[in-house]
């Protein structure tokens, strides 16, 4: 930990630690100060009680962040983030702790390193604006709360980065994640209602251009929290692994075992193929995701199962154990515990660089596919015979898979299979898909990954005779006068031979 | 855990809490158009000693999302008069040739074809209130400060109807707020803030402008759940 963020300094970090804790707080703080550089540990007598704290302790320590450290998960929220903003913090970027049980060695181990892994999220918190804040009433309104007029706690929910969104291409795949109609698309832009929006995560991991991010749960922080969860060097338990579990929902019934660490999140449905493969390369010894206590409200208890089925069949493919991806915790987290290095691996287009790694760890044959209806990638095939190379494909697809070019004497269009996430835009808005010209299929194929992009259809094109620029690819305009069929015959050579452009002209009665 | 409301029972939050939390958005509102005037020294000075003031009552303030730019506003008004650039300032910004109009039309038709019907429709919304622009000020009904005002009037409405327990007054009022805000200042505030930002990288305006944004952001959301929560509007 000491290490971390070599050359630039660690945010400073307040950690109010309730003195009320099962586990001894005095020698958490400590080993805090100690262990983990830019902390300022705090103990606070009934932390609960006395939220007034938060803003005497942050100014006191001049922290830009800030870790609670509760005995119960029930604490004033809308008084809290009330003196995390008196303090000059941004209250959504509260991190909060929850220690219950405080006996024996393993209890204090297990606190240091959820700790640790809290300041890592902490520091790793983005910031928010106004947009990202949805008021709710409190849940408990006292008298003293009526006199400050402090009824108001705040929800972070997601922002839209324009700049990185492509609805103007017709994408909705946001839309389609939302379980609250919160999304809307209307004239290549997506209007997000606030009022509807119950944040629960599904559009930040659907969105594969990561243009979707509520600042309170960005793959950032995860990873951050992640990686300090897996930290050998942060607590005395081995192994480790990361069970994924929804912030609603109750505690995990039945016994835990201790090597098992918490990443909560708004919804399990948020969970993607690539977040439940993350941990394990990072050094996880297996990853669990636990189904909500009740049925899930946004219905994505087969989402989830799907993707574990996925995760397993995978895993067995690539020559490792699928009880690598569980569903309870009392069994330990043995495993392989590899720690490969992987480019940001909770976000956007992270698991074509996650399956390389891991297949290299793992030895892998080049030729490992997999067909899965869960499969978070695709693979596209073009019917040559049939496709006339319009490109309106291309145009749909929101990870740039497709592209579509023209260059010397032809069009070309060719697919990434490591960019595909078999969203299935490019397939309503093909002409020829009657005919059959494209065929996508949920499938992750090794070989396709690494050979990065291919020519999947050329053609030759015609070219203005007026101007010389490109007009369409041949069999585009070949498939245009079948279509028009024989009555229109007498528009065909104006259609070859002259651009857009320049057609008008041509058509146009000479003086 | 918090009562829920259902139709026919009474507002889950007391009325003098709904009247308190009405002029407090009152103030913020004329505050803010206040700001946003000419800033003469006299104004300025005024504007200061207001802003003195509401920085002794941060407690209350903290407890709402926009604090954070609505405190460096009003530290920055605290210190305006002695800084002395608040002028220059705003000349650039907003009189001859400005860098960032402040007025509505501008931003939602720039082609400027659609203004006369935007300006009757501010009218009607005014006089629906029983208000008229004051021909004094000599600005149109799309100058900014004017659509705050009726937003801190539109407060001062519904503050005195939860003070005399007029529950029908108060929801229609808040409703009233809310439709004006969402057709008129929250269509294109985000826009001319955005032109502030570019155009003024520093300055007592840039703040105003953050300030304003984040307010104007929270009263939005806010508008939709007092609605939801005392108008039983679910």
């Amino acid at each position: 930990m000491r290490g971390e963020g070599e050359g630039k300094r660690p945010l400073k970090t307040a950690v109010l630690l309730c003195q009320a804790l099962a586990v001894d707080p005095q020698a958490l703080g400590r080993w805090l100060a100690e262990a983990v550089e830019g902390t300022c540990p705090f103990q606070v007598p009934a932390l609960c009680d006395h939220p007034e704290a938060v803003s005497r302790f942050v100014q006191e320590s001049g922290a830009s962040r800030l870790v609670l450290v509760l005995c119960h998960p029930d604490y004033p929220r809308a008084r809290v983030q009330g003196h995390a903003r008196k303090a000059g913090l941004d209250p959504l970027g509260v991190e909060t702790v929850v220690l219950k049980e405080g006996a024996g060695p393993g209890a204090i181990e297990r606190a240091k390193i959820l700790l640790a892994a809290a300041v890592a999220r902490a520091r790793a918190f983005p910031g928010s604006g106004p947009q990202n804040l949805k008021p709710a009433l409190a849940q408990e309104i006292d008298r003293g709360a009526l006199l400050r007029l402090s009824f108001l706690e705040y929800h972070a929910v997601p922002s839209l980065r324009e700049d990185l969104c492509v609805a103007e291409s017709g994408c909705r795949i946001c839309i389609g994640a939302c379980p609250r109609g919160a999304l809307q698309w209307s004239r290549g832009r997506i209007l997000y209602d606030k009022g509807a929006c119950e944040p629960c995560g599904l559009c930040v991991t659907a969105c594969p251009r990561g243009a979707i991010v509520n600042p309170a749960i960005t793959p950032a922080q995860v990873e951050a929290q992640v990686r300090t969860l897996l930290d050998p060097s942060v607590g005395a338990i081995t192994p480790r692994g990361i069970y994924f579990t929804c912030q609603r929902g109750r505690e995990p019934p039945g016994k835990i075992h201790e090597g098992w660490f918490p990443v909560s999140v708004p919804c399990i449905g948020m969970v993607t193929t690539a977040w439940l493969l993350a941990p394990l390369a990072m050094g996880a010894g297996a990853v669990a995701v636990l189904p909500c206590s009740e049925a899930c409200p946004h219905r994505q208890d087969q989402v989830t199962e799907g993707r574990i089925s996925y995760c397993r069949s995978l895993l067995s493919l690539l020559g490792a154990s699928a009880t690598l991806v569980r569903t309870s915790l009392d069994q330990p987290p043995e495993g392989p515990a590899w720690r490969l290095n992987v480019l940001d691996p909770f976000g956007p287009g992270a698991m074509p660089r996650l399956l390389l790694a891991l297949a290299e760890a793992l030895g892998a044959p080049e030729d490992t596919s997999l067909e899965h209806p869960s499969s978070p990638l695709g693979v596209l095939d073009v019917n040559e015979g049939v496709c006339t190379g319009c490109g309106r494909c291309a145009l749909a697809c929101p990870t740039g898979a497709l592209a579509w070019e023209e260059g010397g004497d032809g069009f070309s269009l060719s697919f990434d299979g490591s960019l595909c996430v078999a969203c299935g835009a490019c397939l309503p808005v093909c002409p020829e898909k009657e005919r059959g010209a494209l065929r996508l299929t949920p499938r992750t194929d090794l070989a396709l990954l690494s050979r990065g992009r291919r020519t999947v259809f050329t053609g030759r094109g015609a070219r203005c005779e007026g101007c010389g620029a490109p007009v369409a690819p041949l069999p585009m305009l070949e498939r245009l006068e079948e279509v028009l069929g024989p009555d229109y015959s007498h528009l065909f050579p104006l259609l070859r031979r002259y651009c857009p452009q320049c057609r008008a002209t041509a058509a146009s009665p000479k003086p | 855990m918090r009562p829920t409301a259902s139709p026919g029972s009474p507002p889950v939050l007391p009325l003098p809490l709904l009247g308190d939390l009405a002029r407090l958005r009152q103030g913020t509102y004329r505050l803010l158009a206040d700001v946003f005037l000419y800033p003469t020294p006299e104004h300025l000075a005024a504007l200061g000693a207001t802003a003195r003031s509401l920085a002794e009552e941060e407690g209350i303030w903290a407890s709402f999302g926009f604090f954070v730019p609505w405190r460096r506003l009003v530290d920055a008004l605290c210190m305006a008069r002695a800084q002395g650039s608040a002028e220059g300032e705003y000349a650039l910004l907003f009189l001859v040739n400005p860098a960032a109009p402040p007025y509505e039309s501008f931003y939602r038709d720039p082609q400027g074809l659609g203004r006369g019907h935007l300006l009757a429709q501010l009218a009607r919304a005014y006089a629906e209130a029983g208000l008229a622009p004051s021909p004094s000020l000599g600005e149109p009904p799309d100058f900014l400060v004017m659509e705050l005002e009726f937003m801190a009037f539109l407060c001062g409405q519904e503050a005195r109807a939860w003070e005399r327990g007029d529950h029908e007054k108060g929801v229609e009022s808040l409703t009233r707020q809310r439709r004006f805000l969402q057709a008129h200042l929250g269509m294109w505030f985000p826009l001319f803030a955005r032109r502030l930002r570019e155009k003024a990288p520093e300055g007592l305006y840039r703040l105003a402008a953050e300030a304003a944004s984040a307010f104007l952001h929270h009263d939005l959301d806010l508008l939709r759940l007092l609605v939801a929560e005392v108008g039983h509007e679910r």
